[in-house]
């Protein structure tokens, strides 16, 4: 008998992983018969380029989310990474010691922000809010709100332009393997994805088990600003120049991104596959409404509907259940 | 036995004779009187009437709509649409107002698009349960995108009849008329804080929903009414705001919901929910006004403001956790 309720719930995350897939192939088909450029290696490489510092925010993002906490504070240090490997080279750094630097920065932050968390005892969301707004403030004064632009940074433009096999795969699309490769052997092989579903789950209850949350909470903290400092240097590399402006709404796509994939913002479920999916689906909603013309403003309004319905699927689909058939909810 | 007293609350401050929330408050009350000392001695032109008219006007939005946003956060929710929503109420004023309707119905109008928003929000929290930080995020978007929408990205000069910044513009006497609706606003709400039935079980549902529920309040009533009241502030915020530029741009109010969060909890809101009151709110909105002022006749750069706000709202919510600790002790 147990093996039946096993299956029943590994079916849940299952169906909602397929119903994922099955959207993503849904919009896939319907942005390519509006728009037949949509399905072009340029589009691809496109995307892939948008999505890279979303995907690597996204992994960071799933195992703090898991573990019951939140991380507004990535958008404001990716602008400030920015600026800050954007001076760094400007002031002599070689470019690859600037983004060593930048991610010590990134430490840095995590490192409070897990302070601020469990040392002051605030609630994550408030934490990372303070946080989020003085990395964004600082990211303006360092610069006094001009981008930062360098000759000497042009090895990092490269880092966006290279591409292989005649043209047609971005670098981006091999950081990106590379980077989910890391995190999903680190949910799957290492206890650092199941300690984040176990503080998330119940926090009291993986603290009484011998887990040292504080300091689970310090590796995802970390992780989550190292992922961002990363990002913040990706878009410098895009754009040309260390943009304060740089990471704006950022946090929003990110955290959005993982809800659709399915993980739960009070902690305890969700994978990167997932988010994966969802950050993905949310790049091609866009993308596919810039190609068929549909105005920037449109597609925010879209957006937040498409969130609210991932939120519904995710929450109260078994809310109902347990209303109306707790008999069936009760597996 | 007999009955056990509240002793934390009687005894232990009897020479106060005060409840955990006026100590709170008038503490705060004290750190703000403070720093207006200290400010005053580094720059004595911040003793002004005309520098502090000019304060209260700073935070005059900031103070109508957070007096609702702290009931919501009393309750144990986050409303982060605030700002989105006004922006969409000053965009549709500004396009019902370009299109002939008088100005009046167009500003109620827009208020009544931000009420609906707000109810949007409630039920959909209420009935389904799920997380207010991802729903009103989602009717930001929506709101956001709307007022971009409306407003073509840009802003909404042409075309608007010549009493459309009455609302704004005027005075009554010497005073402002947003200052005016301000006091108003406050008033009410600290009214409704004290002296309503809803507001008491707003408490309750901040501080235990399930108790709550079982207690037999009605959890959808209670909030679906906040967040109408909220989107509705929002709202006529926006429109004000709009009426005083004499323009409808739809990026007004960024980050206006993080302004309205940190005014609350700077005032001893918990988070959580549970616990704050709307005198401290204004007690928060008015340092975070203040901190503003002189920062800006320093000097400083506008960006140095949201440093200093992120190092007081951590200070803030320390302190007033330490505070609540101390009475407890």
């Amino acid at each position: 008998m147990k093996w039946i309720k096993s299956t029943r719930r590994l079916n849940r995350r299952m169906v909602n992983n397929l119903v994922l897939i099955s959207l993503l192939t849904l919009l896939i088909i319907f942005f390519t018969a509006m728009n037949p450029r949509f399905f072009s290696n340029r589009n691809f490489i496109n995307l892939v380029r948008q999505i890279l510092p979303v995907v690597l925010m996204g992994c960071a993002m799933t195992f703090v989310i898991n573990s019951g906490a939140i991380d507004l504070s990535v958008g404001g240090l990716m602008a400030l990474s920015a600026v800050s490997f954007a001076i760094f080279v400007r002031s002599g750094a070689g470019v690859w010691v600037a983004v060593l630097m930048v991610c010590l920065i990134g430490v840095i932050v995590g490192v409070v922000n897990t302070f601020v968390v469990h040392g002051l005892k605030l609630p994550p969301i408030m934490a990372t809010m303070a946080t989020w707004i003085m990395c964004s403030g600082l990211s303006y004064i360092i610069c006094s709100s001009i981008p930062v632009k360098d000759p000497r940074m042009k090895p990092i433009f490269a880092i966006n332009s290279t591409m292989f096999f005649d043209k047609t795969i971005p670098l981006a699309l091999f950081i990106i393997l590379v980077i989910l490769a890391v995190f999903i052997f680190l949910e799957k092989k290492t206890p650092v994805g199941k300690y984040a579903i176990s503080i998330g789950g119940n926090e009291n209850a993986a603290l009484l088990c011998g887990i040292n949350v504080t300091r689970m909470r310090l590796i995802f903290f970390t992780l989550s600003g190292v992922m961002a400092a990363l990002s913040g240097v990706w878009q410098v590399s895009r754009i040309g120049a260390g943009d304060p402006n740089i990471g704006i709404g950022m946090e929003f796509a990110v955290i959005a991104g993982c809800i659709l994939g399915g993980v739960n913002i009070k902690g305890g479920d969700g994978t990167i596959f997932g988010m994966l999916l969802g950050v993905v689906i949310l790049a091609i909603l866009t993308n596919g409404m810039n190609m068929m013309g549909v105005n920037a403003f449109y597609q925010q309004v879209a957006t937040g509907i498409v969130l609210l319905i991932a939120v519904f699927i995710t929450f109260a689909v078994p809310y109902l259940r347990t209303r109306f058939r707790p008999a069936a909810a009760r597996s | 036995m007999g009955l056990t007293t509240n002793k934390t609350a009687v005894s232990r401050n009897a020479i106060f004779k005060l409840g955990a929330d006026a100590f709170q408050n008038l503490a705060i009350l004290g750190i703000f009187l403070v720093m207006c000392v200290i400010v005053a001695i580094i720059e004595p032109k911040f003793l002004s009437v005309q520098n502090f008219s000019n304060i209260f006007m700073q935070i005059s939005s900031v103070v109508m709509v957070s007096s609702a946003v702290t009931m919501v956060l009393i309750s144990g929710n986050l409303d982060l649409s605030v700002g989105g929503v006004g922006a969409m109420a000053g965009v549709l004023y500004a396009m019902l107002a370009r299109a002939g309707f008088p100005v009046l119905p167009s500003a109620l109008l827009a208020i009544a698009a931000g009420g609906l928003v707000g109810l949007l929000n409630g039920t959909i929290i209420s009935t389904l349960r799920l997380p207010s930080f991802i729903i009103t995020m989602a009717t930001m978007y929506i709101a956001r995108g709307i007022a971009f929408i409306g407003a073509e990205g840009a802003v909404i000069t042409a075309g608007l009849p010549g009493d459309f910044g009455n609302m704004g513009q005027h005075f009554l006497g010497p005073i402002p008329l947003p200052l005016v609706y301000t006091f108003i606003i406050f008033a009410a709400f600290i009214f409704i804080q004290n002296k309503t039935l809803i507001a008491q079980k707003a408490y309750a549902i901040g501080a235990n929903i399930k108790a709550a529920e079982l207690s037999g309040i009605s959890i959808f009533k209670v909030v679906t009414t906040i967040f109408t009241l909220s989107g509705l502030m929002a709202a006529f915020a926006g429109v004000v705001l709009t009426a005083r530029f004499g323009q409808a741009d739809c990026k007004i109010m960024p980050g206006f919901e993080v302004d309205c969060v940190i005014a609350a909890v700077l005032g001893g809101t918990d988070i959580n929910g549970g616990r704050g009151t709307v005198f401290g709110m204004l007690i928060g909105a008015l340092i975070v006004g203040v901190l503003s002022n002189v920062l800006n006749m320093l000097g400083l750069v506008l960006h140095y403001q949201y440093v200093i706000k992120g190092i007081v709202l951590i200070t803030a919510i320390v302190f007033n956790s330490a505070l609540r600790k101390a009475f407890k002790a």
